[in-house]
């Protein structure tokens, strides 16, 4: 402990533990938290089409679903200090012929701390195309779509976690031209 | 009397490459705020009194042991690397498993031996019976510098080969006794100390 | 004169050259040995801890650093991820998957927003970047459409951040990590414990 880098290098390695200690101890403050809450979905229309997959840019005609929804909810109480951002995906999980599960993500939003925590859209359209891998969706009557969000910390683990709340979407017999 | 003379004459005589590596004879010289270095450097010193200035024995079993529990768990890793780097991951698994468990036993059994085996024993001396019947007579070393202090302590134990009999005495002096500004070590200061620590053992046999 | 200034002077550089091997040079074999020994331990010990890891997670690379900002804002460049491979846990929508591509040495970090399970368990999923504005199809390997669970080196389940920057540091200035990596080793190498 005689030289300047001596001194350095103590106060170096003792502050480094310090901060591993309070990172491990941010974690471990919110690492048993349920983060769930209550979520209201809702669609508006729900029409099919049987189109080219553009977006797969192969020439199958593939089931193409078109919806748009209401969603309402308020997140909040999922923030606290070791929050960074949720990453919240509205998803449709569907059965078919050709696949036995089927998950689409249709909209996606991050919400940042600080930012608002209340949602309330009416009539959204989705942001991502609803193709079926297949002719699966015409006339499918048990699609659902719930909210799920992925908490992003400061320092820890990466929950994904599924909103109480669920809605079932029953799509036409009759392909829309 | 004192080994550090005839040292310095035997080095003298070594001639090539190696005379000119080693240090033997010329005086320790180290970094005195160093306590690890001191430590070491005063040990060795201690070492020296009792292996060249008495001519005891030095036993290796104690490090030895060490360094046999030290190159399996290198063996381990050196496995692991090798077999995994031969058959990458899922396949490699069972034997990963193996090494790594292995590996962390030995790490273990490495602490349990140093903590409570070795100590801070850092010489094990035979003292030869003359007559070559009895067993011999055993002498250990061990000391403690602790971190930012000047006092060490040294322990001589004494094993009495015959009645199995064992007696400690311990010296504990600032480092500055033995070592001077510079960080030398002084080598004629330190070997009387050693010497009486040796003989008020010795002479407590005696007067039993 | 000059010619006893020279002397002198190279006296000097003599011993501040193997000054600082004093330590070694008073070593028995046993001793210069246990050197050695101390040296590949410390290395053994950061292998094994990683060879641990790897078994315990299941994954061939347990701890990634996010090398590009196709996540932000959750990922920044040099943040550290903790991945898990466990075979018997479905992937599902919603995930942060480590995969690979045929071609490219760097894994990628990215979601998963389409899956297709078959009966038999066999999946086939779509990724995409939070910041990215398209899917990841540009970015699989010619023709790919789908990854399949083969293609996944891991999944994200914990996060640190910050700490991947001395890695990223490192990677990039490489004549700087053999710097150090050199004087590490041969400081631990010559000096006594």
């Amino acid at each position: 402990m005689n030289t300047f880098l001596s001194r350095l290098n103590t106060i170096f390695a003792f502050t480094l533990s310090v901060m591993a200690a309070l990172t491990f101890g941010c974690f471990l403050s919110t690492a048993f938290k349920e983060n769930k809450t209550a979520v209201d979905i809702g669609t508006t229309k729900a029409v099919v089409k049987n189109v080219p997959n553009f977006a797969a840019s192969t020439r199958d005609r593939n089931d193409l679903g078109q919806i748009a929804f209401d969603l309402h909810t308020e997140l909040s109480s999922l923030f606290n200090w070791n929050t960074k951002q949720l990453f919240l995906y509205l998803t449709a999980e569907y059965e078919t012929k050709s696949n036995k599960l089927n998950q689409v993500v249709l909209w996606d939003k991050i919400i940042r701390r600080g930012e608002t925590t209340k949602l309330d859209f009416k009539s959204m359209n989705t942001k991502y195309y609803f193709f079926d891998d297949g002719n699966g969706l015409k006339g499918n009557q048990n699609v659902t779509l719930t909210l799920s969000w992925n908490v992003i910390p400061n320092a820890g683990t990466l929950p994904r976690i599924q909103g109480e709340g669920s809605y079932i979407i029953q799509f036409p017999d009759e392909y829309k031209q | 009397m004192y080994v550090y003379f005839r040292y310095k004459m035997s080095a003298n005589k070594k001639n090539g490459v190696l005379s000119k590596w080693s240090l033997d004879g010329k005086p320790v010289k180290i970094d005195k705020w160093d306590g690890s270095a001191v430590k070491n450097a005063l040990d060795d010193a201690a070492k020296k009194v009792l292996v060249d200035g008495y001519g005891y024995k030095e036993n290796h079993v104690l490090m030895d042991i060490r360094l046999i529990i030290c190159t399996v768990s290198c063996m381990f890793a050196i496995t692991a690397l090798i077999y995994d780097y031969l058959h990458p991951f899922p396949e490699s698994r069972p034997i990963l498993i193996v090494c790594v468990v292995s590996y962390f036993i030995m790490m273990a059994i490495l602490t349990v031996y140093t903590t409570f085996k070795e100590k801070n024993i850092f010489l094990v001396a035979h003292k030869k019976d003359a007559t070559g019947v009895d067993p011999d007579d055993v002498y250990t070393l061990a000391s403690s510098l602790k971190r930012f202090d000047h006092m060490y302590s040294l322990t001589l134990t004494f094993t009495d080969g015959i009645s199995n009999e064992m007696r400690h005495t311990t010296m504990k002096k600032s480092v500055a006794t033995w070592v001077d500004e510079n960080g030398s070590i002084l080598f004629d200061l330190y070997e009387p100390d050693i010497r009486n620590l040796h003989d008020s053992i010795t002479s407590e046999k005696k007067e039993k | 004169m000059h010619a006893e200034a020279d002397a002198k002077k190279g006296s000097i550089m003599g011993l501040l050259s193997l000054d600082f091997l004093n330590d070694v040079r008073r070593m028995n074999k046993r001793q210069l040995y246990y050197q050695v020994l101390n040296f590949g331990m410390i290395v053994s010990s950061a292998l094994m801890i990683w060879k641990g890891l790897m078994v315990v997670t299941g994954s061939e690379s347990p701890i990634v650093v996010v090398l590009s900002g196709s996540m932000e804002p959750a990922f920044f460049r040099g943040d550290l991820l903790f991945l898990t491979n466990y075979q018997e846990e479905p992937v599902r929508v919603g995930e942060i998957v480590v995969f690979k591509i045929e071609g490219r040495e760097i894994p990628i970090v990215h979601r998963v927003i389409k899956l297709h399970q078959k009966e038999t368990g066999e999946i086939k999923f779509l990724t995409k970047g939070d910041n990215n504005s398209v899917d990841d199809r540009g970015l699989y390997a010619p023709g790919q459409l789908w990854l399949q669970r083969k293609d996944v080196v891991g999944r994200a389940r914990g996060f640190v951040p910050y700490v991947g920057m001395v890695t990223i540091l490192m990677n990039d200035y490489p004549k700087f990590k053999y710097l150090i990596l050199a004087c590490l080793g041969l400081f631990v190498l010559i000096h006594r414990e």
